[in-house]
């Protein structure tokens, strides 16, 4: 069964149609890569899917169930997580209680067992340590598990959004630009991390300017232009697409068009 | 991070113990009181303000429905005084449940309108409903009277507040470390992070809201017996302003530095009276002093210089 289908969604803030009529359809254990030039809607798009705007128009289908216009902590109980481009992280925490925070709708306890650490309190929480410090190694930040937050670096604080999101045991992953911001080798290591989420059998949709993270992990491709979806399909297909490549050109910058071909 | 908790916990306990053997006389103890109930109110509102990052400013407010619960029915209608103090604690949580329902909604300076607003109202409906509450004169209220034991004499007051104190202190920081805290915190540092996370925070919110206002009340009704007296001048818009400063001084987010703030800015009027009328500035100097110096607050920065000494 599609994963998530997307029907005709569209967002109009006032005066400007930043997403209009965009259908697409995931299926399980896909990478499906959102791509397209700055402006183009994507981030609006993945906000429209994740319950933070609610669209003007259109239906969004998880699993079946149709999700349109429930906020966030319905959708998270339902399987869907995401991370963010500008980071969401709990500076006030540390890095593992982050992650812990991830686990949420598992680990919520009654008010007086957490008051008086009631009835195998103390062994939950411990469980729910170890297991939030097995996701940070896993993401490679093992060591920084009682680090606080705030004083992370930034790849490191990218990745600890990931290991934060998979603690909640999603089944459709929404990564917002995870490259943005890192340097090359620190985005190079993130195709590794990709394909390793979705070994796992998590489904990803991807948003991303990096074009050979794109390339390498993506099984589908979807490009936004003004708002509208211009083309869908394999890698191979995308890199040779006239509308993609003049809608890159158009931007006016030529770089976008040598990554689309270069990657 | 457990230690640590553990070790602040010991240290509190260790000076509440001591404290009444080097107090040199009553007055003292009677300040050490205070600052046991102030403390309280403190470590409850630190819940709200400086770990799910919404402000209150009307908390007064509610220390002054739990005094006047006490002292109305406690004294109007005798019931017993642990019955009066109950009943005031369930109507304060009530009201936090029914009032902070819309008003924590607002964000920032919209909710500091609105929580000051209903302190105001609070304030006022206490000064004029005067056949019930004697209005702005006060009314007397009865001791604090246990099935026929009668609590007198400020060393076993000093017990009962400070045993209070470190209840609630451990109890505090139980719920900060659990994943009900951990929800809190989440809320004041990335409310939009935290609700992908599953977290409903409109229900967190509202949980640190009346957690914090029937501490308040609890302390209102135990200030009002020990006092023996209840006047509108402790429910006003000034004591709001007063516990949130407590709170800030002492350092948000830090459940040992509310404590602290509450017995900084408790005692310290009192030493500063030897200011005489110029009093007031110096204590708002050193207020002022403090937070350009050590904006995060007492404790945290204290701690912070601690910490990088022995790191």
């Amino acid at each position: 069964m599609t994963l998530l289908a997307v029907t005709g969604l569209g967002k109009r803030f006032a005066g400007l149609q930043a997403v209009d009529g965009v259908s697409f359809a995931v299926e399980p254990g896909e990478i499906y890569a959102v791509i397209g030039p700055n402006g183009a809607g994507k981030t609006t798009l993945l906000n429209l899917v994740t319950g933070i705007y609610a669209p003007s128009a259109g239906r969004v289908v998880l699993a079946g169930e149709d999700v349109t216009g429930l906020r966030p902590p319905d959708l998270a109980a339902r399987g869907l997580s995401r991370t963010f481009q500008n980071l969401q992280i709990f500076s006030n925490l540390s890095a593992v209680e982050n992650v812990m925070v991830g686990a949420h709708l598992r680990a919520e306890t009654g008010f007086f067992a957490a008051l008086f650490r009631w009835r195998g309190f103390e062994g939950k929480e411990r469980a729910l340590r170890a297991e939030a410090a097995e996701l940070m190694r896993r993401l490679g930040i093992g060591e920084l598990a009682d680090a606080p937050a705030a004083a992370m670096p930034y790849g490191a604080l990218k990745r600890l959004e990931i290991a934060r999101a998979l603690a909640s045991r999603p089944r459709l992953l929404l990564l917002d630009e995870p490259a943005a911001g890192l340097n090359p080798s620190e985005a190079r290591e993130l195709v590794d991390v990709v394909r390793g989420i979705a070994a796992s059998g998590v489904t990803i949709v991807l948003v991303e300017h990096n074009m050979p993270l794109v390339m390498a992990v993506s099984s589908r491709i979807l490009v936004l232009h003004h708002g509208q979806k211009i083309a869908e399909g394999a890698p191979e297909a995308i890199r040779a697409d006239r509308e993609v490549i003049k809608a890159y050109l158009g931007v006016g910058r030529h770089t976008g068009v040598r990554e689309l071909q270069d990657a | 991070m457990a230690s640590a908790r553990s070790g602040g916990t010991l240290a509190l306990a260790g000076v509440l113990l001591v404290l009444p053997l080097i107090l040199p006389n009553r007055y003292f103890l009677d300040v050490a009181i205070l600052v046991c109930f102030n403390a309280v109110v403190c470590v409850g509102l630190n819940l709200l303000i400086g770990y799910a990052g919404q402000i209150s400013l009307g908390h007064a407010g509610f220390f002054g429905l739990g005094a006047y619960a006490s002292a109305i029915l406690s004294g109007t209608y005798s019931w017993p005084p642990l019955a009066a103090m109950l009943a005031g604690a369930l109507a304060v949580a009530l009201l936090a449940l029914v009032v902070g329902r819309p008003i924590l909604r607002l964000k920032g300076h919209y909710l500091a309108m609105a929580t000051l607003g209903l302190g105001i109202i609070i304030s006022i409906v206490l000064t004029t409903e005067d056949r019930i509450t004697g209005g702005p004169d006060g009314m007397s209220v009865p001791p604090l009277d246990v099935l026929g034991w009668t609590l007198s004499g400020e060393e076993n007051w000093y017990w009962l507040a400070a045993g209070l104190l470190l209840l609630v202190v451990v109890l505090a920081l139980n719920l900060i470390a659990s994943p009900i805290g951990r929800a809190f915190r989440a809320i004041g540092s990335a409310e939009l992070g935290a609700e992908v996370m599953g977290i409903r925070s409109a229900r967190y919110k509202l949980m640190a809201f009346v957690i914090s206002a029937v501490l308040a009340a609890l302390a209102g009704s135990l200030a009002a017996h020990y006092a023996g007296f209840v006047t509108p001048g402790k429910v006003g818009f000034f004591h709001s302003i007063e516990l949130v400063t407590m709170v800030v001084f002492g350092g948000m987010a830090s459940t040992f530095g509310a404590v602290v703030g509450a017995a900084v800015l408790t005692v310290l009027p009192q030493l500063l009276t030897v200011f005489k009328e110029y009093e007031i500035i110096v204590f708002g100097l050193v207020l002022m002093g403090t937070m350009v110096f050590m904006p995060r607050g007492l404790v945290p920065t204290l701690a912070g210089l601690v910490g990088r000494r022995a790191g």
